[in-house]
């Protein structure tokens, strides 16, 4: 799990947030899929060395967005997605992701056809690569 | 572990003030602890987190207001709070002619909850040759050998006083990570004043910032956090205005 999950302690960012931006995207992707184990709130707080309550924070937010199931006495699980949830995760997170982006072209006077142009130029060389 | 407190209360202080001659160390100090967590008592030197931790196990009384520790007037602590209190000051004065081994043996003596695995453990873990007088120990290692006799009573509160000052980046790491440990296997509350934000920040769940004897923040690191979108170096400047 310590190869899933990195946090920067040292971020103005709470770690929980970390944590639970990290669970998303690897659930979104299909990464962690149904069923899946999550590591225990010890296990994580271990390996990442922060405050177990820092995780056991960041379990009760994806708890509370479905995407964890808890079960008592047992490591939690990544619950099933329905195909359209699970999309709209995704496009959701590519979402949030490019607002900054969005802003920067703006912000720099870069017009929509030049942004696509780039997003899709990067979006290739990715995938050559 | 819970041992089974009765009380709710870890550490209750209201309006505390604290005049040494014209000088104001503590300022109408509120606080209140009444659940397990790490706390990081941050502050410029001089602030004033030294003489509030010596508030709490009465080692300095209050010139007004009250302060209670463990339920109890913090001027009266006797044996029921004071075996489940472990506390550990940047320079303690240990004695010096005894070997780390003897004094060790000499302080668990003191506890009846005295773990002697954990003991060995720690003398593991941080490599501390229990062969030496104490006195001849470099700073770094009379730290450990501090910490080592605040923790292995099971301390409910437990107060480090500049814990990891006189330690290298990695050992400090080490050191940090036992007592996340300890905090993961018994339920306590860690009161930790330190300069050393990266290594407090890494496992702080709450700050308490003091400036000139005034507790300016009280909240939850992720709060503060979220607040203010800064880590807790950046923090530490906005509260006080300087360099930690």
């Amino acid at each position: 799990m310590s190869d899933l999950i990195r946090v920067d302690v040292n971020s103005g960012v709470p770690v929980f947030r970390q944590i639970v931006e990290q669970l998303r995207v690897h659930i979104a992707s299909g990464r962690l899929g149904a069923g899946d184990e999550i590591p225990s709130t010890r296990m994580l707080s271990q390996d990442l060395g922060v405050n177990p309550m820092t995780v056991s924070k960041a379990f009760v937010l994806l708890e509370e967005e479905g995407l964890v199931e808890r079960r008592p006495g047992l490591p939690l699980i990544v619950r099933p997605r329905r195909r359209d949830a699970a999309d709209q995760d995704r496009t959701a997170l590519l979402e949030a992701s490019l607002e900054q982006a969005v802003q920067m072209a703006r912000q720099l006077g870069i017009s929509t056809t030049q942004a696509t142009a780039l997003y899709r130029r990067m979006l290739s060389e990715c995938d050559d690569g | 572990m819970n041992r089974g407190i009765a009380m709710t209360s870890y550490i209750e202080m209201d309006d505390v003030t604290k005049r040494f001659g014209d000088v104001v160390a503590l300022d109408h100090v509120n606080l209140r602890v009444t659940e397990p967590s790490i706390i990081g008592l941050v502050g410029k030197n001089g602030s004033g987190k030294t003489t509030l931790l010596r508030h709490v196990i009465g080692l300095q009384l209050p010139t007004s207001g009250t302060c209670r520790t463990l339920g109890q007037n913090a001027s009266r602590l006797d044996s029921p709070e004071l075996s489940r209190i472990g506390v550990a000051h940047q320079h303690d004065p240990l004695v010096g002619w005894m070997t780390a081994e003897a004094l060790i043996g000499y302080v668990s003596g003191f506890y009846d909850t005295w773990d002697a695995a954990l003991e060995r453990h720690l003398i593991r873990q941080m490599e501390i040759d229990v062969r030496t007088p104490v006195g001849t120990m470099s700073p770094g290692n009379r730290q450990k050998l501090s910490l080592l006799l605040a923790v292995c009573h099971h301390p409910s509160l437990l107060l480090l006083d500049e814990p990891l000052a006189d330690l290298d980046p990695i050992v400090r790491r080490d050191v940090v990570a036992e007592l996340l440990d300890r905090f993961r296997s018994d339920d306590m509350v860690i009161v930790f004043s330190s300069h050393l934000l990266h290594d407090l920040e890494r496992i702080a769940d709450r700050i308490i910032c003091v400036d000139h004897g005034r507790i300016v923040a009280d909240a939850p690191l992720d709060d503060l956090k979220d607040a203010h979108g800064a880590n807790l170096d950046e923090l530490f400047r906005r509260l006080v205005g300087a360099n930690p």
